[in-house]
Protein backbone atom coordinates (compact mmCIF):
# COMPACT_ATOMS: atom_id res chain seq x y z
CA UNK A 1 0.00 0.00 0.00
CA UNK A 2 2.97 2.42 0.90
CA UNK A 3 4.63 1.39 -1.88
CA UNK A 4 1.69 2.30 -4.46
CA UNK A 5 1.49 5.84 -2.54
CA UNK A 6 5.20 6.34 -3.44
CA UNK A 7 4.56 5.46 -6.81
CA UNK A 8 1.12 7.54 -7.15
CA UNK A 9 3.32 10.41 -6.13
CA UNK A 10 6.18 10.08 -8.10
CA UNK A 11 4.21 9.74 -10.67
CA UNK A 12 2.44 13.08 -9.61
CA UNK A 13 5.88 15.19 -9.04
CA UNK A 14 7.32 13.84 -12.67
CA UNK A 15 3.71 14.85 -14.33
CA UNK A 16 4.09 18.55 -12.72
CA UNK A 17 7.84 18.47 -13.88
CA UNK A 18 5.92 17.89 -17.33
CA UNK A 19 4.01 20.22 -17.24
CA UNK A 20 6.38 23.00 -15.66
CA UNK A 21 8.73 22.24 -18.60
CA UNK A 22 9.50 25.45 -20.69
CA UNK A 23 7.26 25.30 -23.93
CA UNK A 24 8.13 26.88 -26.98
CA UNK A 25 5.66 29.77 -28.48
CA UNK A 26 2.87 29.02 -30.33
CA UNK A 27 2.56 29.88 -33.79
CA UNK A 28 -1.37 30.60 -34.17
CA UNK A 29 -0.53 32.70 -31.04
CA UNK A 30 2.15 34.88 -33.08
CA UNK A 31 0.37 35.09 -36.25
CA UNK A 32 -1.51 38.49 -36.52
CA UNK A 33 -4.55 38.91 -38.12
CA UNK A 34 -4.80 41.63 -40.91
CA UNK A 35 -6.88 43.13 -43.66
CA UNK A 36 -6.86 41.25 -47.07
CA UNK A 37 -4.76 43.04 -49.41
CA UNK A 38 -6.33 44.95 -52.26
CA UNK A 39 -6.97 42.92 -55.08
CA UNK A 40 -5.04 44.59 -57.59
CA UNK A 41 -2.14 44.42 -54.94
CA UNK A 42 0.92 42.93 -56.68
CA UNK A 43 1.64 40.98 -53.76
CA UNK A 44 -1.75 39.32 -54.28
CA UNK A 45 -1.18 35.53 -53.77
CA UNK A 46 2.52 36.34 -54.68
CA UNK A 47 4.50 35.82 -51.79
CA UNK A 48 6.58 32.67 -51.00
CA UNK A 49 8.04 32.08 -47.04
CA UNK A 50 11.93 32.03 -47.65
CA UNK A 51 14.72 31.37 -45.11
CA UNK A 52 13.93 32.52 -42.19
CA UNK A 53 17.03 32.16 -39.75
CA UNK A 54 17.91 33.61 -36.31
CA UNK A 55 15.95 32.67 -33.02
CA UNK A 56 16.60 30.20 -30.49
CA UNK A 57 15.26 26.88 -29.83
CA UNK A 58 13.41 26.53 -26.41
CA UNK A 59 15.28 24.37 -23.81
CA UNK A 60 12.41 22.47 -21.88
CA UNK A 61 15.10 22.81 -19.23
CA UNK A 62 15.09 26.86 -18.80
CA UNK A 63 13.58 29.04 -20.89
CA UNK A 64 10.83 29.54 -23.96
CA UNK A 65 12.72 30.92 -26.87
CA UNK A 66 11.94 31.95 -29.85
CA UNK A 67 12.79 29.53 -33.06
CA UNK A 68 12.85 30.21 -36.51
CA UNK A 69 10.36 27.20 -37.03
CA UNK A 70 8.00 28.61 -35.03
CA UNK A 71 7.97 32.17 -36.64
CA UNK A 72 8.00 30.60 -40.35
CA UNK A 73 4.59 29.10 -39.66
CA UNK A 74 3.71 31.83 -38.00
CA UNK A 75 4.62 34.05 -41.05
CA UNK A 76 2.71 31.81 -42.95
CA UNK A 77 -0.45 32.03 -41.32
CA UNK A 78 -0.58 35.26 -41.44
CA UNK A 79 0.48 35.76 -45.31
CA UNK A 80 -2.37 33.27 -45.74
CA UNK A 81 -4.92 35.35 -43.34
CA UNK A 82 -3.84 38.62 -45.66
CA UNK A 83 -4.47 36.41 -49.24
CA UNK A 84 -1.16 37.20 -49.60
CA UNK A 85 0.67 33.36 -49.65
CA UNK A 86 1.17 32.01 -53.09
CA UNK A 87 -0.63 28.69 -53.76
CA UNK A 88 3.07 27.22 -55.88
CA UNK A 89 5.74 28.77 -53.48
CA UNK A 90 8.13 27.61 -56.62
CA UNK A 91 6.43 30.06 -58.80
CA UNK A 92 5.52 32.90 -56.87
CA UNK A 93 6.63 36.22 -58.00
CA UNK A 94 8.33 36.95 -54.55
CA UNK A 95 10.01 35.33 -51.83
CA UNK A 96 9.90 36.53 -48.57
CA UNK A 97 12.81 36.34 -46.35
CA UNK A 98 13.00 37.21 -42.59
CA UNK A 99 15.84 37.21 -40.01
CA UNK A 100 15.33 37.20 -35.71
CA UNK A 101 18.09 39.66 -34.70
CA UNK A 102 16.47 39.85 -31.40
CA UNK A 103 14.01 38.03 -29.31
CA UNK A 104 13.00 36.24 -26.20
CA UNK A 105 15.26 37.57 -23.43
CA UNK A 106 13.30 39.09 -20.72
CA UNK A 107 15.32 41.78 -18.35
CA UNK A 108 12.85 41.61 -15.47
CA UNK A 109 11.52 38.24 -13.99
CA UNK A 110 8.55 39.80 -12.92
CA UNK A 111 7.22 42.38 -15.63
CA UNK A 112 7.89 40.21 -18.22
CA UNK A 113 8.91 43.18 -21.50
CA UNK A 114 10.73 41.08 -24.23
CA UNK A 115 11.73 42.80 -27.07
CA UNK A 116 11.56 41.34 -30.88
CA UNK A 117 13.36 42.82 -34.13
CA UNK A 118 13.22 41.08 -37.32
CA UNK A 119 14.76 42.00 -40.24
CA UNK A 120 12.01 41.50 -43.46
CA UNK A 121 13.37 41.38 -47.35
CA UNK A 122 11.22 40.79 -50.27
CA UNK A 123 12.89 39.66 -53.44
CA UNK A 124 11.84 38.95 -56.73
CA UNK A 125 12.40 35.85 -58.64
CA UNK A 126 15.78 37.11 -59.80
CA UNK A 127 17.28 38.12 -56.18
CA UNK A 128 16.47 41.61 -56.40
CA UNK A 129 15.64 42.99 -53.43
CA UNK A 130 12.49 45.53 -53.12
CA UNK A 131 11.82 45.58 -49.87
CA UNK A 132 13.91 45.84 -46.73
CA UNK A 133 12.91 46.76 -43.19
CA UNK A 134 13.95 46.27 -39.54
CA UNK A 135 11.40 46.26 -37.17
CA UNK A 136 11.12 45.76 -33.20
CA UNK A 137 8.16 45.52 -31.27
CA UNK A 138 7.65 44.74 -27.59
CA UNK A 139 5.88 42.06 -25.88
CA UNK A 140 4.64 41.84 -22.14
CA UNK A 141 3.02 39.83 -20.11
CA UNK A 142 2.33 40.68 -16.21
CA UNK A 143 2.48 38.14 -13.01
CA UNK A 144 -1.26 38.91 -12.79
CA UNK A 145 -1.97 38.06 -16.39
CA UNK A 146 -0.12 34.56 -16.39
CA UNK A 147 1.48 33.81 -12.46
CA UNK A 148 4.04 31.02 -14.02
CA UNK A 149 7.23 32.68 -15.21
CA UNK A 150 8.13 29.93 -17.85
CA UNK A 151 4.78 30.36 -19.07
CA UNK A 152 4.89 34.67 -18.68
CA UNK A 153 7.82 33.95 -21.05
CA UNK A 154 6.08 32.54 -23.75
CA UNK A 155 3.12 34.69 -23.97
CA UNK A 156 5.39 37.97 -23.90
CA UNK A 157 7.56 36.27 -26.59
CA UNK A 158 4.52 35.10 -28.44
CA UNK A 159 2.87 39.24 -28.26
CA UNK A 160 6.03 40.32 -29.47
CA UNK A 161 6.40 38.47 -32.64
CA UNK A 162 2.72 38.68 -33.12
CA UNK A 163 3.40 42.64 -32.85
CA UNK A 164 6.49 42.33 -35.19
CA UNK A 165 4.72 40.62 -37.61
CA UNK A 166 1.96 42.83 -38.03
CA UNK A 167 4.03 45.70 -37.83
CA UNK A 168 6.58 43.99 -41.09
CA UNK A 169 3.40 42.70 -43.05
CA UNK A 170 1.77 46.61 -42.68
CA UNK A 171 5.16 48.10 -43.82
CA UNK A 172 5.17 45.57 -46.67
CA UNK A 173 1.61 46.27 -47.98
CA UNK A 174 2.06 50.16 -47.75
CA UNK A 175 5.38 50.68 -48.90
CA UNK A 176 6.20 51.04 -52.21
CA UNK A 177 8.27 48.40 -53.63
CA UNK A 178 11.37 49.60 -55.14
CA UNK A 179 11.33 48.41 -58.28
CA UNK A 180 8.58 47.14 -60.60
CA UNK A 181 6.96 43.36 -60.10
CA UNK A 182 8.54 41.08 -62.41
CA UNK B 1 28.37 33.35 5.34
CA UNK B 2 27.54 37.33 5.56
CA UNK B 3 30.69 38.39 3.57
CA UNK B 4 30.03 35.72 0.68
CA UNK B 5 26.67 37.10 0.63
CA UNK B 6 28.21 41.00 0.22
CA UNK B 7 30.43 39.57 -2.08
CA UNK B 8 27.81 38.00 -4.30
CA UNK B 9 26.18 41.41 -4.17
CA UNK B 10 28.89 43.53 -5.13
CA UNK B 11 29.44 41.34 -7.96
CA UNK B 12 25.50 41.27 -9.38
CA UNK B 13 25.96 45.55 -9.14
CA UNK B 14 29.36 45.54 -10.93
CA UNK B 15 27.75 43.02 -13.28
CA UNK B 16 24.82 45.17 -13.62
CA UNK B 17 25.63 48.59 -13.34
CA UNK B 18 29.16 49.10 -15.86
CA UNK B 19 29.86 49.32 -19.43
CA UNK B 20 29.12 46.23 -21.52
CA UNK B 21 32.41 44.56 -22.21
CA UNK B 22 32.90 43.63 -25.77
CA UNK B 23 32.09 39.86 -25.60
CA UNK B 24 29.79 37.31 -27.26
CA UNK B 25 26.25 37.47 -26.03
CA UNK B 26 25.11 34.09 -23.15
CA UNK B 27 21.64 32.87 -23.36
CA UNK B 28 20.93 33.14 -20.12
CA UNK B 29 18.93 35.45 -18.10
CA UNK B 30 19.98 39.40 -19.12
CA UNK B 31 23.39 38.63 -20.60
CA UNK B 32 24.62 41.43 -22.64
CA UNK B 33 27.11 41.49 -25.08
CA UNK B 34 26.92 40.84 -29.43
CA UNK B 35 25.12 38.11 -30.85
CA UNK B 36 24.72 37.52 -34.68
CA UNK B 37 22.66 35.59 -37.34
CA UNK B 38 23.57 34.56 -41.13
CA UNK B 39 20.28 36.17 -42.80
CA UNK B 40 20.86 33.76 -46.20
CA UNK B 41 23.02 34.49 -49.02
CA UNK B 42 26.18 36.93 -48.01
CA UNK B 43 24.12 38.50 -45.32
CA UNK B 44 24.18 39.15 -41.42
CA UNK B 45 22.44 40.29 -38.38
CA UNK B 46 24.91 41.65 -35.68
CA UNK B 47 23.04 42.91 -32.43
CA UNK B 48 24.35 44.70 -29.08
CA UNK B 49 22.17 44.63 -25.91
CA UNK B 50 24.02 46.79 -23.57
CA UNK B 51 23.71 48.50 -20.05
CA UNK B 52 22.29 51.49 -20.04
CA UNK B 53 25.81 52.58 -18.45
CA UNK B 54 27.19 51.64 -21.99
CA UNK B 55 28.45 54.84 -23.69
CA UNK B 56 26.50 55.03 -27.26
CA UNK B 57 30.01 55.73 -28.66
CA UNK B 58 31.00 52.20 -27.64
CA UNK B 59 27.54 50.32 -28.43
CA UNK B 60 28.21 51.47 -32.04
CA UNK B 61 32.04 49.98 -32.09
CA UNK B 62 30.93 46.93 -30.59
CA UNK B 63 28.58 46.64 -33.39
CA UNK B 64 31.05 47.23 -36.01
CA UNK B 65 33.90 44.92 -35.15
CA UNK B 66 31.78 42.30 -34.11
CA UNK B 67 29.78 42.89 -38.20
CA UNK B 68 34.00 42.97 -39.34
CA UNK B 69 35.19 39.86 -37.08
CA UNK B 70 31.81 38.21 -39.21
CA UNK B 71 33.63 39.30 -42.76
CA UNK B 72 36.71 37.45 -41.40
CA UNK B 73 35.08 34.46 -40.09
CA UNK B 74 34.01 33.75 -43.40
CA UNK B 75 37.20 34.13 -45.26
CA UNK B 76 36.01 37.83 -46.51
CA UNK B 77 37.76 41.38 -46.65
CA UNK B 78 34.83 44.00 -46.86
CA UNK B 79 31.33 44.13 -45.75
CA UNK B 80 28.58 46.53 -46.96
CA UNK B 81 26.27 48.03 -43.96
CA UNK B 82 22.60 47.60 -45.31
CA UNK B 83 20.76 48.95 -42.24
CA UNK B 84 21.68 50.31 -38.59
CA UNK B 85 19.91 51.34 -36.04
CA UNK B 86 20.48 51.81 -32.08
CA UNK B 87 19.11 53.42 -29.31
CA UNK B 88 17.90 52.80 -25.82
CA UNK B 89 15.14 51.26 -23.88
CA UNK B 90 13.21 51.99 -20.98
CA UNK B 91 11.61 49.09 -19.93
CA UNK B 92 9.40 48.83 -16.55
CA UNK B 93 10.85 46.55 -13.86
CA UNK B 94 10.78 45.46 -10.58
CA UNK B 95 13.72 45.76 -7.52
CA UNK B 96 12.72 42.71 -4.96
CA UNK B 97 14.19 43.30 -1.15
CA UNK B 98 13.95 39.60 0.51
CA UNK B 99 15.35 38.61 3.90
CA UNK B 100 16.74 35.64 4.61
CA UNK B 101 13.86 33.33 6.32
CA UNK B 102 14.76 29.60 7.60
CA UNK B 103 17.17 29.53 4.90
CA UNK B 104 14.45 30.63 2.16
CA UNK B 105 14.64 34.23 0.93
CA UNK B 106 11.41 35.77 1.41
CA UNK B 107 10.26 39.22 -0.72
CA UNK B 108 9.39 41.90 1.25
CA UNK B 109 9.20 44.77 -0.57
CA UNK B 110 8.82 44.81 -4.34
CA UNK B 111 9.38 47.93 -6.08
CA UNK B 112 8.89 49.20 -9.51
CA UNK B 113 11.85 51.00 -11.26
CA UNK B 114 13.12 51.60 -14.97
CA UNK B 115 15.48 49.37 -15.59
CA UNK B 116 17.49 51.19 -19.06
CA UNK B 117 19.86 49.22 -21.65
CA UNK B 118 20.69 50.11 -24.84
CA UNK B 119 20.57 47.94 -28.20
CA UNK B 120 21.51 48.26 -31.92
CA UNK B 121 21.51 46.40 -34.57
CA UNK B 122 23.61 45.73 -37.81
CA UNK B 123 22.86 44.39 -40.99
CA UNK B 124 25.67 43.63 -43.38
CA UNK B 125 26.66 41.84 -46.53
CA UNK B 126 29.63 40.38 -47.47
CA UNK B 127 31.50 42.03 -50.67
CA UNK B 128 34.07 42.39 -52.63
CA UNK B 129 36.69 45.42 -52.26
CA UNK B 130 35.28 47.04 -55.31
CA UNK B 131 31.35 47.82 -54.42
CA UNK B 132 30.36 51.31 -53.39
CA UNK B 133 30.29 51.82 -49.79
CA UNK B 134 32.70 48.54 -49.03
CA UNK B 135 34.81 48.89 -45.60
CA UNK B 136 38.06 47.10 -45.08
CA UNK B 137 36.87 44.66 -42.38
CA UNK B 138 40.83 44.37 -41.26
CA UNK B 139 41.35 48.04 -41.23
CA UNK B 140 38.07 49.11 -39.59
CA UNK B 141 38.33 46.00 -36.74
CA UNK B 142 42.54 47.25 -36.59
CA UNK B 143 40.73 50.76 -35.36
CA UNK B 144 37.70 49.99 -33.56
CA UNK B 145 39.20 47.23 -31.45
CA UNK B 146 42.01 50.12 -30.29
CA UNK B 147 39.38 52.26 -28.95
CA UNK B 148 37.50 49.60 -26.85
CA UNK B 149 40.48 48.26 -25.39
CA UNK B 150 41.13 52.11 -24.30
CA UNK B 151 38.22 52.31 -23.09
CA UNK B 152 36.64 54.81 -25.11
Amino acid sequence: MRRRATLLALAGLVAAGVGACAHPPRPANMAPDGALVAAGSPLRNAIAVGTVSGGDKTNPLTFSRVGANEVREAVTLALRARGMLAADATSAPFRLDVGILEAGLPNDPYMTRVHCVMRYALRTRDGATVFDRVIEAVGEASVREVFYGVERLRVANERAVRANLAAGLDALVTAPLQQAAP
Amino acid sequence: MTGRILLLLALLAAACGGATPYRQAGALWGEYGYSDVALGGEEYGVTVRATGATPDARVADMLVLRAAEVARDHGRTHFIVLHHDAGVRNDPGTRVLSVPVGGLFVPVLVQEVVRREKSGHLVIRLCASDEAGAVDAAATAREVRARLDGGH
